[in-house]
């Protein structure tokens, strides 16, 4: 091994270490597993659901298809529905107040008729006696499933957890240690400082990357979309979480190299990256998120009752190909890296002025 | 002789501004072999001289080689200078070994030559026995110490130590100053910040005077010296028996005023003679002539010295 891979491989241990068991770094794996937690809670609700649609549809007063439900209008007597359906496996009785129009409060008897057909739960909302709305509560679909991961890892964890998990990583990487007082261990010794930033990148790297990606592993798994047709997904959601690790992160250790205080540049870079979609052409190219939606596997497709705004935001206007994405990502880490180590060289050691 | 690189530390038309505020100012230095002592108060640009010549802040103007070397070559600059600076920021949980051996793995030494000169330089600077300690246990003394090994341990020829002395009792400054010396005498480059002027007669070969970032005097010590000989001088000793080391002192014919800051653990002493106070500080430190007596540190006072400074730059800037 050269002696400069030698010295890049002692930063890095060093720096693997010190990342991981930063204290002032807990709150990242808070951030990497908020998702996890919520697809946990997720799950569970859709266990007991699942239970309840074979509890009520044996408890009920006979079995029941989709098409029995079909047939309850809005308006029906309770009676009738009673009638079609049998009685229903739960009944579950609310007082709703109503300001009346003489300014007097009322209470409204709302009752619930709880019905099973083993696939989906039927809530039958009566008031006064007549029904009012019918709630269906269907199974979760493998789709899904797929959207409402694909939702939640493009508007919370890229856009936020590994966003800011990544400048809590890489921005501490040089500002953190002149603010320990300690980055002078690295630059009284013999070492390139392009060599100090290399190892301390690749150490940050696999940090973010161990973190988050290993959370995304770990909320495919809970969900059950690590096998068979979800393995694709898989790989691509591991794939797609190292490169906004490699991209942020070569973002934030840049500003951590130009900015003393990580407050404004975080302001300013989550702001460039959520106005990407309103940008020209030309300017999205040089944001992170713009390659990494492209490369995500699952579009979170706008239907007809979408915002105008989440319809812009999850759109893709200027649609470019897997690899263009990838190698546009890579580019763009790449010139942020090689700025970062001009910068690095000529990185003054003032302690007094931290 | 390890030093004898022709071209020195050469400081040619230095200048560094950190924005409007000076730094130094049109330094030109030709640093020799030897003990050279930057002395100043606190503010006149001794660290920034120290780490302009490490490399750690660029110069604004002007040209700087350490032994041909120029600052900005890292990867050569650092195998033959070693850096002891005032900062004390070690890993969490390191040992005093450890921290050494982290930082010699960066030299591509192997295990083995690596723990051959942790354990040389570990030795040298006395700590030996305390090497296997954690670092966050060490006293002050000892932080200092660690940091001394970790400018040697690689065996520069250009030491660079900023406030060397700072937080030493007095049994660890002798044995540091005569290592300084030992040093010094191998022939390598030993630079010193100090802003305590009796520590520089004590050890420097030649002096670098700096005064609001320029250098107002430098020379050979034996003039500084001759000024500072009948300016009396102030040191707080913290000790566990403050009174009893006050009556030893009393009847020393050096002494000018004792006062007592803290009866339990301070005593402030004024001398004109800071040599004899010195060795008898240190003469009551190894004797049972007060028994228990455990002094924690000895640090002269700031106010005095820089009063002391004062008066050489003021007869300095006279005789301009």
């Amino acid at each position: 091994m050269s002696p400069t891979l030698g010295q890049v491989g002692v930063v890095f241990r060093r720096e693997l270490r010190k990342t991981f068991f930063a204290r002032r770094g807990l709150w990242i794996y808070l951030l990497a597993i908020a998702p996890f937690l919520l697809f946990f809670g997720y799950t569970l609700q859709n266990r007991i659901e699942a239970r309840q649609r074979l509890a009520w549809a044996s408890q009920q007063q006979k079995p029941l298809a989709a098409a029995d439900f079909a047939s309850i209008r809005r308006g029906m007597a309770e009676s009738e529905v009673v009638a079609r359906l049998g009685e229903p496996a739960r009944r579950r009785m609310f007082l709703r107040r109503r300001r009346a129009a003489n300014d007097q409060i009322q209470f409204v008897q709302i009752e619930w008729l709880l019905y099973s057909d083993g696939s989906s739960l039927y809530y039958i909302v009566i008031q006064d006696g007549k029904v009012v709305r019918v709630q269906t509560r269907p199974a979760p679909t493998l789709g899904d499933l797929n959207r409402l991961f694909a939702t939640v890892f493009q508007f919370f964890y890229l856009r936020l957890a590994v966003f800011f998990g990544c400048l809590g990583i890489f921005m501490n990487l040089f500002r953190g240690e002149l603010l320990d007082k300690s980055l002078h261990f690295y630059f009284l010794a013999p070492v390139r400082r392009e060599v100090v930033l290399a190892g301390k990148f690749l150490a940050g790297l696999a940090a973010a990357v161990a973190i988050f990606a290993g959370s995304v592993a770990l909320q495919l798994a809970l969900l059950g979309r690590v096998g068979g047709q979800g393995l694709g997904h898989f790989g691509a959601y591991l794939g797609v979480t190292a490169l906004a690790c490699l991209g942020y992160g070569a973002v934030f250790l840049a500003a951590g190299l130009m900015f003393k205080n990580p407050i404004a540049p975080a302001v300013a870079l989550l702001l460039w990256e959520s106005l990407a979609p309103f940008l020209p052409a030309m300017l999205k190219k040089l944001s992170v998120i713009y390659y990494l939606t492209q490369l995500c596997p699952v579009s979170v497709a706008s239907g007809p009752g979408t915002s105008p705004i989440f319809a812009l935001l999850v759109s893709a206007p200027d649609p470019i190909p897997p690899t263009a994405a990838l190698v546009g990502l890579l580019l763009l880490a790449a010139l942020v890296l090689a700025y970062s180590a001009r910068r690095v060289r000529s990185l003054e050691i003032d302690y007094t002025s931290e | 002789m390890k030093g004898s690189v022709a071209s020195g530390i050469i400081f040619k038309n230095v200048s560094k501004f950190y924005g409007e505020v000076l730094g130094v100012n049109r330094v030109n230095l030709a640093i020799p072999p030897g003990i050279t002592s930057l002395v100043g108060p606190n503010g006149s640009g001794k660290t920034t001289l120290m780490n302009l010549l490490a490399g750690l802040v660029q110069p604004t103007r002007g040209e700087i080689s350490v032994l041909g070397i120029p600052p900005g070559q890292p990867e050569r600059l650092f195998r033959v200078v070693g850096y002891c600076t005032q900062f004390d920021s070690y890993p969490a949980g390191a040992t005093g070994r450890e921290f050494l051996l982290a930082f010699l793995a960066l030299f591509g030494h192997s295990r083995a030559e690596a723990a051959g000169r942790a354990q040389a330089a570990l030795e040298r600077v006395k700590l030996a026995e305390a090497a296997d300690r954690k670092i966050a246990a060490y006293s002050k003394g000892m932080r200092q110490r660690i940091r001394l090994a970790q400018a040697l341990c690689h065996d520069p020829q250009v030491l660079i130590l900023d406030e060397p002395l700072n937080g030493l009792d007095p049994l660890a400054r002798a044995e540091t100053i005569a290592l300084f010396r030992a040093l010094g005498a191998e022939g390598r480059y030993l630079v010193i910040s100090s802003h305590v002027l009796h520590e520089v007669d004590a050890i420097s070969d030649q002096v670098v005077m700096l005064s609001y970032g320029y250098v107002v005097a430098e020379g050979k010590i034996h003039g500084v010296r001759e000024e500072m000989r009948d300016h009396p001088m102030r040191f707080q000793v913290r000790c566990s028996h403050p009174r009893e080391l006050a009556a030893a002192f009393v009847r020393e014919p050096h002494l000018l005023e004792l006062r007592l800051l803290n009866p339990n653990d301070a005593l402030l002493i004024t001398t004109r003679d800071p040599a004899a106070f010195y060795l008898g500080l240190n003469r009551l430190a190894v004797s049972d002539a007060i028994p228990g007596l455990d002094i924690a540190s000895v640090a002269p006072a700031d106010d005095d010295a820089g009063s002391v400074y004062d008066y050489l730059v003021g007869h300095g800037e006279e005789a301009r």
